[in-house]
């Protein structure tokens, strides 16, 4: 064989590499962004509670266990659809789950959760989005995984349900309890 | 009949039109309220309409912030005016931005490493294509050069030796057959 003959496979190799490029790239989800917030310390905030227009709360009511921070609202068709799995996960599971009430009615709220249930420990009120924005967000249901030291470990958009609970969440729980309980004792 | 079908024909008339009627007054009532933001100097209002074609909707796949009708477009740009009147750089504007939606917001992303092939690729790709065409281009050129006996690559006539003649001579005298197969052997 000689380098003439291996040049007539060139244009076969580049159209294997072109198709393999744009073969997963059928299997990429573009509106999916990788969050800027992964592996930073969740942001400082003062924002009402959503039970309590007289409650403030703040960051240091999120810190101290693993948990999940959801950003939801009424507006959004996606969070009803989570909601029940929320529910779920925090009482078949026990998980700390603190929801973040994104530019919505408090009523409308307080009456979804009166409705629906209620998977939160406490939901914190962000009318303007605020928080929001300090946190990248960009759409409703985003779910957000914090450790015990309030860093921000993982960021899923969308609704969380049994297949990303049980193959995304659920590992990445595991890997934190486990670094929290080598952390104390060492 | 034809009564039946006149009044069909008259009430589907009389429904396209009450369709026509509503469809008007619902997209009367959709148009968008027009954003006012107010500024203090033109300075500081073509900063914000630069910015705001520079930066990316985070919802919206492919769209600046000032094309976008997204909620979330909406606050930003809200945000964008308050960082502006705050007297921040244009460079912090972009970096706070940065820090909470990722280098997908800049349309003009930062030089690091992540971005090299974004920001190299293309030149790298237009240089490897000109490698290309110019080896095709030379490859000619010595081929023709080859074709051409009567002249040298310094383009004056070649003088051959009576050795060489006489070579010439045997060569063409073979069949064209024969010239045909010793070639196809040499590829």
């Amino acid at each position: 064989m000689n380098s003439k003959r291996l040049k007539l496979f060139l244009p076969l190799i580049g159209s294997v590499l072109v198709f393999a490029f744009l073969y997963q790239g059928l299997h990429m989800e573009p509106s999916k962004l990788p969050s800027a917030l992964v592996g930073k310390t969740f942001p400082t905030f003062s924002l009402p509670a959503l039970a309590d227009e007289s409650q403030m709360l703040g960051k240091a009511d999120l810190i101290g266990e693993i948990a999940l921070v959801n950003v939801w609202a009424t507006w959004c068709p996606s969070c009803r659809v989570e909601h029940r799995f929320l529910n779920q996960i925090a009482t078949e599971f026990g998980m700390p789950i603190i929801g973040l009430n994104y530019k919505d009615d408090r009523a409308d709220a307080l009456e979804w959760l009166d409705k629906l249930d209620n998977p939160y420990r406490f939901s914190i009120f962000d009318e303007q989005g605020a928080l929001g924005i300090d946190l990248g967000v960009y759409g409703a249901p985003e779910t957000y995984l914090i450790d015990h030291t309030g860093m921000i470990t993982y960021k899923h958009v969308g609704v969380v349900d049994m297949r990303v609970w049980s193959t995304v969440f659920q590992p990445k729980i595991a890997a934190l309890r486990l670094a929290m309980n080598q952390g104390t004792v060492n | 009949m034809i009564a039946i079908y006149q009044s069909v024909i008259r009430a589907a008339a009389v429904g396209l039109a009450g369709l026509l009627i509503s469809l008007t007054l619902f997209s009367a009532n959709l148009q968008a309220e027009i954003e006012i933001h107010e500024f203090d100097d033109p300075n500081t209002r073509a900063r914000f309409l630069q910015l705001s074609d520079e930066l990316r909707c985070p919802k919206c796949q492919n769209t600046n912030l000032s094309g976008s009708n997204a909620p979330i477009a909406k606050d930003l740009r809200t945000q964008l005016i308050r960082l502006l009147k705050e007297g921040k750089s244009d460079q912090q504007i972009e970096q706070y931005m940065l820090d909470r939606y990722g280098d997908f917001v800049l349309y003009r992303p930062q030089l690091k490493s992540s971005t090299w092939v974004l920001w190299f690729g293309p030149l790298i790709l237009f240089l490897f294509g000109l490698v290309i065409i110019g080896r095709i281009i030379i490859g000619r050129k010595e081929l023709s050069a080859d074709n051409d006996l009567a002249t040298n690559s310094m383009g004056s006539p070649v003088t051959l030796t009576s050795t060489e003649q006489d070579r010439i001579s045997k060569l063409t005298a073979s069949t064209p057959t024969d010239t045909n197969k010793t070639e196809d052997l040499s590829i």
